[in-house]
């Protein structure tokens, strides 16, 4: 078979799964588990055995029950869905209620009450040689909650929109604007923290 | 003028900004050093994010077999 995966609309990728056709599977699985597997990195699995288990755990759910996907979104899409559920389950995220508070609470820690800085802020010099130390960036990666790493990871390596990302998290746009700033505060204080140190 | 807070709320923002916008935000960081570094943290962030990634993912060889794992596991069911 010389078909693509471009060449199906979502509806027909659905009947062809449900129905087993081993082409169509083997051709999904080419097409989504480097996507997969670099999201699993991103979402904190570093360990290869680790990230591969996510990754098959994944495709293990996604298979079992293949109705569930019923093309609103794409393929893709859901499974970035499932690939993170897995990864709550796995971590023991019992975080199920992203924290309802607004960014404007969370900017109150930087600035004064006539909105002009109150932190200090390192030089940027300092922090793209600390940031080169990629173990710092792991190491700082791992504080942060898996909702958190997937929206920054979806937002910046995978480029989704704010819509698909809402999707696949289960958040309101709204939400999601307060876990990217979270993340981005929380990867640049631990930087900071490592460079003042 | 819009404040230091406003000014970082809009470059944090990822939105798609109103000409207007974009104007006032470039201003604002040639007069202020302490709202300049942020954006440069940010882009830095970023970066070193994407890098991270890069380069966890170079060193995955070939994915073949992982690929080959799965589709045996999928049809054996």
């Amino acid at each position: 078979m010389n078909k693509k995966i471009e060449d199906f609309t979502e509806i027909e990728l659905v009947e062809a799964i449900s129905s087993k056709n081993s082409e169509v599977i083997e051709l999904i699985v080419r097409e989504y588990t480097s996507y997969l597997l670099k999201g699993a990195y991103g979402l904190g699995f570093i360990s290869d055995q680790e990230a591969e288990d996510l990754v098959q755990n994944t495709w293990a759910i996604f298979f079992q029950a293949p109705d569930k996907f019923e093309g609103r979104s794409q393929l893709k899409t859901y499974l970035f869905g499932i690939l993170y559920n897995k990864a709550r389950e796995l971590h023991r995220d019992i975080q199920k209620n992203i924290p309802e508070d607004r960014i404007e609470d969370l900017l109150n820690d930087c600035f004064d009450d006539k909105g002009h800085w109150s932190s200090h802020l390192v030089s940027p010099d300092k922090m793209l040689e600390a940031s080169q130390t990629l173990s710092f960036i792991e190491k700082c990666l791992t504080n942060l909650p898996l909702s958190q790493r997937l929206a920054f990871y979806l937002r910046e390596i995978e480029e989704y929109s704010s819509q698909e990302i809402c999707k696949i998290l289960d958040v309101t746009v709204t939400n999601l604007g307060v876990l990217l700033f979270r993340a981005k505060a929380s990867l640049r204080h631990c930087l900071e923290f490592k460079i003042t140190r | 003028m819009r404040s230091c807070r406003e000014i970082i709320r809009i470059v944090d923002s990822q939105e798609d900004l109103t000409l207007l916008q974009r104007m006032e935000v470039r201003m604002h960081l040639i007069i202020c050093r302490r709202c300049l570094r942020f954006a440069k943290h940010l882009k830095i962030i970023k970066k070193s994010f994407r890098q991270f990634i890069d380069n966890r993912f170079s060193k995955v060889g070939d994915l073949r077999d992982l690929e080959l794992r799965i589709i045996k596991n999928i049809t054996k069911e």
